[in-house]
């Protein structure tokens, strides 16, 4: 008996069913397996009655449907069976109203069928949620219509009536409170999903942060090494007349160095964020200083800077002296040639951020490669034009994210660039540093 | 010509550093004898064994801060303990220069270390902390 019980309800769950499915599927089971247990006591009692023949016909039909959902479900028609089982609710609510009245309560089954989409099918179902419950509404609102309109076709005289109706009222209310209970289990589930996911991601952000210290941290050493080896080969061995030999030095040298940026360019991009605390910094004063380090640079290809005047900001200082350093040096480093950089930084006050830009004249970039220029190691002009490491633009995207701000960039190939940052007002001041 | 140091000391798990600062300390030609040991433990049993009843007491140990199992600093410790016998003259501590910050901090806080400098070890260092130790020496 309780084998035939589980085989009934695993019908249409095969091995590859993944496990939430299985669950609906056998839910939709189970409700079918109780239904035609209802209904053929229903059966049995009204061919044992003398009611019309016709009565009897619509009830037998109905009792015949119960068994349609387990069938599809037999045939692996899962989605069908469970679509199945919400229309043949219906008539089997609907049918019994009509026949023996308002007084047996049969219409408040409609209440506790709301929730049953939600347990078959799962809670993002959305609009068709919506329509469901409209749906019973409306056919519940026409039931006490038809009560007032029209009269039960049987007029049953049972001195059971309000037993009937308050064992239909219970089974009603217990549904809901069912549904009520597994959606506020299967919402737990989520909720611990998705807190587990977090977490894990946070771990994950935590490791890969460090893994880049690591790594950048312990690749040094071998460099190192190389690097001594081939002071090593070129004292000893080094031919001064040998043309090639002199070439190959200084690729491996070039290629040394070149790594050992990239390798410190690693490190300080593992160290953003960790320089110090949240303090308040005057910008124009910031900009100043900038400024006056970068003075020579300037200086050289007379570049102007236009600074409106700009807000006081709680922020990390040495990180935000590096954004805007790196992209101040960025403007003039990719300048138009035969033209003065200008170079301009306005600020916006948001409710929730403050947004600046820093504005420039020069070469601009190609709105293809909006995204691809806050990559580490992103280039997109050769070693011989314009020198650096693709690494500028990466820092401050970091920089920015630790703001919990963002960057982007308006730009056209030739027509100059603004590049946007925001950072949020809401860091709070560590106290620890004001104290 | 001055005399030479008699003995140096050179700790480091990487067999490459310690031929790159053997080569050094030879091509300076500034020491008699050059002993060369991979690890913490063995240099401490180098330091510990007796001759003669005499212990080798090398005036200049370089020390790499950064080795698998037993630390630069975890050397330091043991050499703490040692007899004054059997203490070399000074340590230095080598860093690597990814890490020269925090270690220098904490490599302050050894007496016995007199001297840090960064790997790797150049004529131009050797020459400095020789300079500065042990003047009469050059």
């Amino acid at each position: 008996m309780k084998k035939l019980l589980k085989s009934l309800q695993n019908l249409g769950v095969e091995q590859s069913t993944n496990l939430d499915l299985a669950k609906r599927i056998r839910l939709g089971n189970l409700m079918s397996i109780a239904g035609i247990s209802v209904g053929l006591i229903v059966l049995v009692y009204t061919q044992l009655s003398d009611w019309y023949f016709n009565i009897k016909l619509v009830i037998s039909l109905l009792v015949a449907s119960t068994l349609i959902p387990p069938i599809l479900n037999y045939f692996k028609k899962t989605v069908a069976s469970r679509v199945a089982y919400l229309i043949i609710c219906f008539p089997c609510i609907i049918y019994p109203s009509i026949v023996l009245g308002a007084a047996f309560h049969f219409q408040y089954f409609l209440f506790g069928m709301i929730g049953l989409p939600l347990m078959f099918f799962g809670i993002d179902l959305g609009k068709k949620f919506a329509l469901w419950t409209l749906l019973l509404i409306i056919v519940f609102i026409y039931l006490q219509w038809h009560f007032i309109v029209f009269d039960p076709l049987l007029k049953v005289k049972s001195s059971n009536t309000h037993l009937i109706s308050f064992t239909n009222d219970f089974i009603a209310l217990l549904s809901i409170f069912n549904q009520f209970f597994w959606l506020i289990k299967e919402n737990d589930i989520y909720v611990n999903e998705i807190k587990t996911k977090s977490n894990e991601l946070a771990e994950k952000n935590i490791q890969l942060e460090h893994f880049a210290y690591i790594a950048s941290h312990d690749l040094k050493e071998p460099l190192r090494t190389v690097d001594s080896f081939v002071d090593i080969i070129q004292e000893e061995y080094e031919d001064p007349s040998n043309e090639n030999s002199n070439t190959y030095f200084i690729f491996i040298r070039e290629a040394l160095n070149r790594m050992s940026m990239m390798i410190n360019g690693l490190l300080s991009y593992s160290k953003i964020g960790k320089s110090g605390n949240y303090q308040m910094v005057d910008l124009n004063n910031l900009i100043l200083e900038i400024e006056t380090d970068l003075h020579q640079l300037i200086n050289q290809v007379n570049a102007s800077l236009q600074i409106n005047h700009l807000p006081c900001i709680t922020c990390l200082e040495v990180e935000i002296r590096q954004l805007f350093q790196n992209l101040i040096t960025n403007a003039i480093k990719f300048r138009k040639e035969q033209m003065t950089p200008i170079i301009e930084i306005t600020h916006i006050e948001m409710p929730n951020y403050w947004q600046f830009c820093v504005a420039d004249n020069g070469i601009g970039i190609s709105p293809q490669k909006h995204q691809e220029i806050f990559q580490m190691f992103t280039k997109l002009h050769l070693v011989d034009v314009y020198e650096g490491y693709g690494i500028g633009l990466a820092f401050c995207k970091k920089i920015v994210e630790i703001h919990n701000g963002k960057i982007w960039v308006e730009s056209l190939l030739g027509k100059g660039s603004r590049f946007y940052v925001t950072i949020h007002k809401n860091i709070k001041i560590d106290e620890k540093k004001n104290t | 010509m001055k005399k030479k140091i008699r003995n140096i000391l050179l700790i480091d798990d990487s067999k490459a550093d310690n031929f790159i600062s053997n080569r050094i300390i030879n091509k300076a030609g500034v020491a008699e004898t050059v002993t060369i040991t991979y690890g913490a433990k063995e240099a401490l049993d180098y330091l510990c064994k007796s001759t003669n009843s005499k212990f080798p007491k090398p005036e200049i140990i370089f020390l790499d801060i950064n080795m698998p199992g037993m630390s630069g600093w975890d050397f330091l410790e043991e050499y703490i303990l040692l007899d004054e016998a059997q203490k070399a003259g000074i340590i230095v501590c080598m860093l690597s220069t990814s890490s020269a910050e925090r270690d220098k901090a904490k490599a302050n806080e050894y007496e016995v270390v007199r001297h840090y400098s960064s790997k790797p070890l150049t004529q131009n260092k050797l020459l400095d902390i020789i300079k500065q130790h042990f003047p009469d020496y050059l």
